[in-house]
């Protein structure tokens, strides 16, 4: 379903070295993937890559084949604070993709209702962002993501500003809905158990520049628990993976 | 600095757009060159800046350091006091909504035509700003720092020396560059109310004598005026004030 | 509930003790009761609300206008278009370093003692401030929020109105808040310089005929009125900005 293929990324500011040098890696359709790796390591960079935030110098990007340069609205982008305008209703926020895709305004209000039912928050929808909980808000943020539409999703850390227990219930809940929906999902974060917990495969990004990415499979089945993560295998990829990080950390 | 450089340049046009207008247009006694405000400012050098600007500048800056002193003081009894805080603050607040500078009429009644009522006018014009902004800046103080002063046994003057005061310092110095200004018009329009010395006075006579090139030439004396003071105190802050962007 | 007690107790202290200051020093040429200032302010109602408060307001109300359209419009183009900014901000820098009420004098000498006068003396006193401000809230967007609309294929406009707009609003009203009792004080002061009607002239009327209550008059007329337009100013604020702006 996506696709880099040798691609290569500098800064254009500063730096010489580029980030990405000749990277390639593919993520299957319906998949759920984490990308772990240590500040500043580059994930974002990513991210905001497939995104179209950012244009790359060498190699190319492609969903189904295509080169995301000719495209748009082919992913929907969750980031890190949920970013609701204050000023809208919850329905309204979880309607904004869709005013700016300039989709029909019964069409939009139908399928914000739609969504909000999905994550549970339809009794929220003439409330305002500063009456919901941070956890509620992420819910929402992840609502208005499902509406902009894409088969492709980008979870940018969504849960890290969440205090721990609320972290473990939208993870649950995450791995609900994606079960549900069977979207595509690239999930970012630092948090070695979350990435354990949530995805089936996990791409570990390291070096500067990142040349490839070392992938590792969590041989578990859906739907997980959180006992499942006390199976010694586990606890030893998740080893694994600390360990893996941290020497890449030393090293940078 | 790139921001300046435009606007010293648009500047500079616009002054040779003027020269050129002007002349052109011939209204020497209402629209002067800027080379006659220039002739007009030497020749009359003496009683512009001896006589008037003097005057002036004795309003503005005795009227200012009072208005200075009285509002930090009392931002600082404020501070120090809630109650007092809650009784003066909204009244504070109310009289900086309020055109205060009308009462000046009274001033000039009681004391005539003298600096007194204008460096009145200049204090009451001025101060309640100060006090209020210097009195914002020593709440905003971090609630967290000063909890971790006291952990390490701070009494209060020592909290206040170095965390109140610097925390505020900003805030003073923004009250100063907002009301400076006010200043310097507070003692150009109490003179047109009541003086017979000083630049607003005088270059209220030379309208009547359609004598444009002195009018500009003390209006141009007055903007010197606020610019300089502006500009030491932006200097001031600079020097002083440099964590500011840390707060 | 307790400070807002206090608050107006402090204020009905002021009062009662210029009451007493003033029964006591029994000369109303120097000072009035309180009651001979509202007795002044009801003999003479209808001359000061139809002619003197409605010169003045009619000075305040159109400059403000002017004020707010041009404010609005600089802010936008500068938004827009960088290069307009470009040219745009060197205009008001220039505009803020002379003390807009100074050049009074010129404007008389270029339109007379007439409202045009007094209008541009208003607008040049509040349209940076309305400028700036709405600029600042134009660009107070957060940079991820705008990447996210990005994402979601919004175009320029998109963005200007679904973000900047209500993004400045906030700003807008906080500009309008501090330009408003601006305008008034710069309404009614600039008829100091001379006027045929107008608060500030009716008391420099009646200051020059020793009529202290008189005087004192337009004061608490002017005041009221300038209070009355902030508290309207901040209701509307209050039904449009149903927010806390932490975007």
């Amino acid at each position: 379903m996506l696709e880099f293929k040798n691609v290569k990324f500098i800064y254009k500011s500063g730096v010489k070295e580029p980030i990405l040098e000749n990277l390639s890696f593919k993520v299957e359709d319906g998949e759920f993937i984490s990308i772990v790796g240590s500040s500043g390591s580059g994930k974002t960079t990513i991210f905001r890559i497939l995104n179209g935030l950012e244009d790359i110098q060498e190699g190319s990007v492609e969903i189904d084949g295509q080169d995301i340069r000719g495209l748009k609205n082919y992913s929907s982008y969750m980031p890190q604070k949920d970013l609701l305008l204050p000023w809208k209703t919850i329905e309204k926020n979880v309607m904004l993709p869709m005013s700016i895709q300039k989709v029909d305004k019964d069409l939009q209000k139908e399928r914000a209702i739609e969504m909000l039912k999905q994550v549970g928050l339809e009794e929220y929808a003439n409330k305002y962002p500063k009456d919901l909980s941070g956890g509620m808000r992420q819910r929402v943020a992840f609502a208005r993501t499902l509406c902009a539409g894409a088969n492709l999703l980008l979870l940018d850390e969504p849960f890290s500003a969440l205090d721990y227990i609320t972290r473990i219930s939208l993870q649950e809940w995450l791995m609900k809905q994606w079960l549900d929906v069977k979207k595509t999902i690239v999930f970012i974060t630092h948090d070695v158990e979350e990435a354990i917990f949530l995805s089936e495969k996990i791409y570990v990004v390291s070096g500067r520049p990142i040349t490839d990415i070392e992938i590792k499979e969590v041989d578990l089945p859906y739907p997980r628990t959180r006992e499942m993560l006390l199976d010694p295998r586990i606890q030893r990829l998740k080893e694994d993976l600390i360990d893996k990080l941290r020497t890449t950390e030393e090293e940078e | 600095m790139k921001k300046n450089l435009s606007a010293i340049v648009t500047g500079a046009g616009l002054l040779i757009l003027w020269q050129i207008g002007a002349g052109l247009a011939g209204i020497s006694h209402i629209l002067p060159r800027p080379t006659d405000v220039l002739v007009c400012l030497w020749n009359k050098r003496e009683v512009l800046f001896k006589v008037h600007m003097v005057e002036t500048l004795k309003a503005i800056v005795i009227g200012y350091l009072i208005a200075i002193v009285i509002g930090v003081l009392l931002a600082v009894i404020m501070d120090l006091s809630e109650k007092l805080e809650a009784m003066m603050y909204p009244v504070f607040v109310i009289i900086e909504t309020i055109p205060i500078m009308c009462i000046a009429p009274l001033f000039v009644l009681w004391f005539g035509y003298t600096l007194s009522a204008r460096i009145l006018a200049i204090v009451l014009s001025t101060f309640f700003s100060i006090t209020v902004n210097t009195f914002d800046g020593l709440k905003k103080i971090n609630k967290e720092s000063c909890e971790l002063m006291k952990t390490y046994g701070a009494k209060t003057m020592q909290l206040f020396w170095h965390i109140k005061l610097p925390t505020a310092l900003p805030y003073f110095m923004t009250s100063l560059k907002i009301t400076f200004p006010w200043a310097v018009i507070g003692a150009a329009i109490a003179e047109w109310l009541g003086a017979n010395r000083g630049l607003g006075y005088y270059s209220k006579l030379m309208v009547s004598k359609l004598d444009g090139g002195t009018v500009f030439a003390a209006v141009l004396i007055l903007s010197v005026i606020a610019i300089a003071g502006i500009a030491v105190i932006k200097f001031i802050d600079r020097k002083f004030v440099f964590w500011r962007s840390d707060i | 509930m307790k400070k807002r007690l206090l608050a107006v107790g402090f204020g009905i202290f002021l009062i009662v003790l210029w009451y007493v200051i003033a029964r006591i020093i029994d000369t109303t040429f120097i000072l009035p009761t309180p009651f001979e200032v509202l007795a002044a302010i009801r003999n003479n109602f209808r001359e000061i609300m139809t002619v003197h408060f409605v010169a003045t307001m009619r000075v305040v109300l159109i400059g403000s206008l002017i004020s707010l359209v041009l404010g609005l419009g600089f802010a936008t183009a500068m938004i827009i278009n960088s290069s307009l900014e470009k040219a745009i901000y060197p205009i008001l820098t220039i505009s803020q370093t002379i003390p807009s009420m100074c050049l009074t004098p010129i404007l008389v000498m270029w339109f007379g003692y007439t409202v045009t006068t007094r209008v541009i003396v208003v607008v040049l006193m509040t349209f940076f401030s309305i400028t700036v401000n709405v600029f600042d809230g134009f660009n107070a967007v957060r940079v991820e929020t705008r990447e996210l609309l990005s994402t979601y294929g919004a175009n320029r406009k998109q963005i200007f109105w679904t973000l900047q707009v209500p993004t400045a609003l906030p700003y807008f009203f906080t500009a309008l808040k501090v330009s408003i009792p601006w305008a008034v004080v710069a309404a009614s002061v600039s008829e100091w310089f001379g006027a045929q009607a107008g608060l500030g002239h009716f008391s420099k009327e009646r200051m020059l005929s020793l009529d202290v209550p008189g005087l004192l008059a337009p004061l608490v007329v002017v005041s009221i009125t300038a209070l009355a337009i902030t508290e309207l100013i901040k209701f509307i604020e209050r039904k449009v900005v149903t927010w806390e702006n932490d975007i």
